[in-house]
């Protein structure tokens, strides 16, 4: 990439938006007057926090939603995209943060539906179809083997049939959501030099992301979005992070690790040898055993799918599971969610909006959905107190900072950054004892993300062990005292907070073990 | 009510109308004239007006039924088991107690409550904690129901001298009065609107309601929150198959007297659409209730005029309801009229003006 060239002026542009605008009902503007330029043969890095407008625009491009008004350019030719296949047929294609693919279905089978080459008696022409595939990801360098199972692939890999899929609908217009949220360091590199291959060859890419260190890997130009609009039009030379930070959130954020706080001596926690059989026998979680002091915030480090969830679904009794968990001498496997809860245990599901919130509901009702029956919110078994539940919820939102029109608003209105705030605010105040948080900031923005965090803290200040789940390394990094990696359910080794690198818990993620890195137990 | 909800009610009934007005057509009868006809029938004289709240009221109790168990998200499509058992345990109480009208009758019907709680029980715990056997489960009960309520008249409560599978008349304590003699319309309007204002109460103003809608919209996140699902799922289908209950028991007991086999025409299957036209709201189901009367009403005095038949009307209820369940419906509509009026405006206006967005006007 440092020998390309970024010849800015005299390219053509591929991609232009006018004065986009667009508007959720109740809701702040979500898109105010957006113009965004993409060139042939960019990888053109779209900046900005959850919740500032990014999401919003990107469907709009991809023709997910229409915008209240403005006009949308490919190839110079003004375009109403009424849904994404109007948008497919222009050559622009997505590749989502959620890949969507069918994991029982082929690699080619997958690239191929809705687009098949059939004989004229409607045949599949199977043999053509992986033909164009494979010189296709010759001509990419993306690996890939047609008759493979989706299902057996990795992330990364299944992330390049998506890839492949776009090519082999002629996008030229490539636009990535967070592409690297589940990948490890090395998967991202790898995606990193696919991108690079596409611009070589003249597609364009859209690639969107909060995370900084990305931007300055692959970007040549990047535009950063906040509260709904552009900020502004910048490259890696012209900028640098710290200004970057602030041009997305508008002021500083602090990125230093945590200050040294007390941890108590006995553990509010010790797991012995938990291990969750899944239905087909595998384990899930393998053996894994830790100890979890007041005060402690432990992070676990992981590559998604090996054994994170599992771990903390059986903590909080939605899972059975054999081996020990005593929460303060008091053993709690055989316990039910609620019992668990009562002895002051908050939980924050990495599944937000699957498990952590029912989007369907108001605010208010989200903000009780794990205390609707205690006082004061009922005032009886008979009655609910709604009044003091919503005068309750202004006064979270208002603690929270969440950004919505008022406590009646539906969850599903709001960004991913204030619904993961009502899972938190949620939690939190449950969460006396023990707190376990999977994924707090995931998909969230910068400055949320910040808040999230030292919510987080000030429980552990407060005495509180935190079990902190979290696939952003730099996040763990950040706030934990120790961190333990998992790899295939079972613990590959513990790393002290000061002394973890991205690197070396990268290579625990793989499978290494903790040989060269410090360790603690 | 959600307002985008009841929009797609309204829009669903103008649209089944209008639909239904063209197989009218096809017929060779004047659909406007058919309408009228209901419209007259309904609202034209004071008996016809209480036939069709004589027919609304166990359409009210399955209806309401069928919207506790969709607002918990339990699919609970045995209601029409759930309303034979109801009627014959109603009726075998009222045939046996003594007790004299009042509590003749509101014995009888706790006991067609508890009969179909029991029944709705059983499909439940058989099925266990997955959900999605639950469906086939109590669907299977309907079957049992019918057959199970025959073997037991039969066998036990067999009206001598009856060419029909009926018991004798049930304990005059126990019958269920009618306002006026000529007319089915009875007392069960008490318990029907008394159910009503429970059921909305219970929904929306106490905790355990509350978390039965919560379960209803996301069951999973219940669950990690702490709920007890199963115990839910298991109150849930006991209320559910204690109000469809009740409507088998209220057109025993007021109507028939007595049970007499094949006395539903699928009042359990006609609350689920009740229920879904009403979007499961309590007091939606009073008005859907009442309008699913007026056509059943309008059917059976509409087929001895010989005007439309009987199976006529089930084609508009089916319309309704199809209506209702697929929104997509209103997707592609939207979509047809978009480009309908894109297509218009590309041809008459040509380029385009300047500086307009081609979807504002």
């Amino acid at each position: 990439m440092a020998e390309r060239k970024c010849t800015q002026g005299g390219q053509e542009t591929v991609l232009r938006c006018e004065g986009l605008c667009k508007c959720y009902g109740g809701l702040v503007q979500a898109n105010d007057q957006v113009d965004f330029e993409l060139r042939r043969g960019e990888v053109h890095a779209f900046l900005g926090e959850n919740g500032a407008g990014k999401s919003t625009l990107m469907k709009m491009l991809y023709g997910m939603e229409q915008p209240d008004s403005g006009r949308i350019f490919v190839h110079g030719r003004e375009q109403a995209f009424r849904s994404p296949a109007d948008a497919i047929a222009q050559g622009i294609g997505m590749v989502h943060q959620e890949l969507m693919l069918i994991p029982r279905l082929t690699v080619m089978e997958n690239i191929i539906l809705g687009n098949e080459i059939k004989t004229k008696t409607g045949r599949l022409r199977k043999k053509e179809a992986a033909q164009q595939i494979q010189e296709l990801s010759q001509a990419y360098g993306l690996e890939a083997d047609p008759e493979a199972l989706v299902e057996k692939l990795s992330i990364g890999q299944r992330q390049r049939v998506e890839i492949l899929k776009l090519l082999y609908r002629k996008a030229d217009i490539l636009i990535f959501d967070e592409p690297t949220a589940l990948l490890t360091p090395q998967e991202s590199d790898a995606l990193f030099d696919v991108l690079r291959r596409l611009k070589d060859m003249g597609k364009s890419v859209l690639f969107i992301t909060h995370k900084l260190r990305e931007v300055y890997q692959i970007a040549d130009r990047m535009t950063v979005i906040r509260g709904g609009r552009i900020v502004g039009v910048t490259t890696p030379q012209e900028t640098d992070v710290s200004g970057l930070t602030r041009m997305m959130v508008g002021k500083t954020v602090s990125r230093d690790r945590r200050p040294p706080h007390p941890i108590g001596e006995e553990p509010v926690l010790a797991v012995e040898g938990l291990t969750v059989l899944e239905r087909n026998g595998t384990r899930s979680v393998d053996g894994v055993s830790f100890n979890l002091r007041p005060g402690e915030v432990l992070g676990v480090a992981g590559i998604e799918g090996n054994g994170q969830t599992q771990l903390a679904q059986a903590l909080i009794g939605l899972r059975k599971a054999s081996g020990s968990i005593r929460l303060q001498g008091r053993e709690l496997t055989g316990y039910s969610p609620k019992q668990i809860r009562k002895l002051g245990v908050g939980s924050i599901p990495d599944d937000r909006q699957g498990m952590g919130l029912i989007l369907s509901m108001r605010i208010y009702e989200n903000l009780i959905l794990n205390r609707y029956e205690q006082k004061p919110f009922a005032k009886n078994a008979l009655l609910e107190d709604w009044e003091g539940v919503r005068e309750y919820a202004r006064e979270q939102i208002r603690l929270f900072s969440i950004a919505a029109a008022n406590e009646s608003v539906y969850v599903r209105t709001l960004s991913g950054g204030n619904q993961q705030k009502i899972v938190a605010a949620r939690e939190l105040t449950e969460a006396r004892r023990l707190l376990i948080a999977a994924q707090p900031t995931r998909g969230v923005d910068v400055a949320s993300a910040d808040a999230i965090q030292n919510l987080i803290l000030e429980a552990a200040t407060k005495g509180c062990a935190v079990l902190l789940i979290s696939s952003d390394l730099d996040e763990l990094i950040k706030i934990s005292d120790r961190i333990m990696v998992m790899f295939r359910g079972q613990v590959m080794g513990f790393v002290e907070g000061d002394a973890a690198t991205r690197e070396g818990l990268g290579r625990m993620m793989l499978g290494e073990t903790a040989e060269e890195t410090p360790r603690l137990q | 009510m959600n307002k985008s909800r009841l929009r797609l009610s309204l829009f669903s009934l103008a649209l089944a109308l209008v639909l239904f007005g063209f197989t009218i057509c096809l017929t060779g009868k004047d659909p406007l004239s058919v309408y009228w006809a209901i419209l007259v029938g309904s609202f034209g004289s004071l008996k016809g007006f209480l036939n069709v709240l004589a027919y609304m009221l166990p359409l009210i109790m399955t209806g309401l039924g069928a919207a506790v168990a969709f607002q918990s998200g339990v699919f609970n499509i045995g209601g029409e088991g759930q309303v034979l058992v109801g009627g014959l345990a109603s009726v075998i109480v009222g045939l046996l107690s003594p007790l004299p009208a009042p509590w003749g009758y509101l014995v009888a019907l706790a006991a067609g409550f508890l009969a179909g709680a029991l029944w709705a029980l059983l499909p439940t715990l058989l099925a266990g904690r997955n959900l999605a056997s639950l469906s086939v489960a109590t669907i299977m009960m309907n079957s049992i129901a019918a057959l199970f309520t025959e073997y037991i008249v039969k066998q036990f409560f067999q009206r001598e001298g009856a060419s029909n599978t009926e018991t004798v008349v049930v304990n005059e304590g126990s019958i269920l009065p009618r306002f006026f003699p000529s007319t089915q319309f009875n007392y069960g309007i008490f318990i029907a609107i008394f159910c009503v204002v429970l059921v909305t109460w219970f929904l929306y103003k106490t905790p355990c309601g509350f978390s039965l809608r919560a379960m209803g919209n996301n069951a999973r996140a219940m669950e990690q929150a702490g709920l007890p699902i199963y115990r839910r799922t298991l109150l849930a289908m006991c209320i559910s198959g204690g109000l469809f209950a009740l409507g088998g028991s209220i057109q025993c007991l007021a109507v028939y007297k007595r049970f007499v086999m094949g006395f539903s025409p699928g009042y359990g299957w006609d609350g689920i659409t009740v229920a879904t036209l009403a979007a499961n709201s309590p007091v939606g189901v009073l008005l859907s209730a009442f309008l699913f009367g007026m056509l059943r009403s309008a059917s059976i005095s509409m087929s001895l005029s010989n005007a439309v038949t009987t199976e006529m009307i089930s084609v508009l209820q089916g319309l309704i309801v199809i209506l209702v369940a697929s929104p997509g419906t209103w997707t592609v509509l939207d979509n047809l009229f978009y480009r309908a009026k894109e297509g218009i405006k590309a041809r008459f206006i040509k380029g385009g003006k300047e500086g307009a967005a081609p979807w504002k006007n």
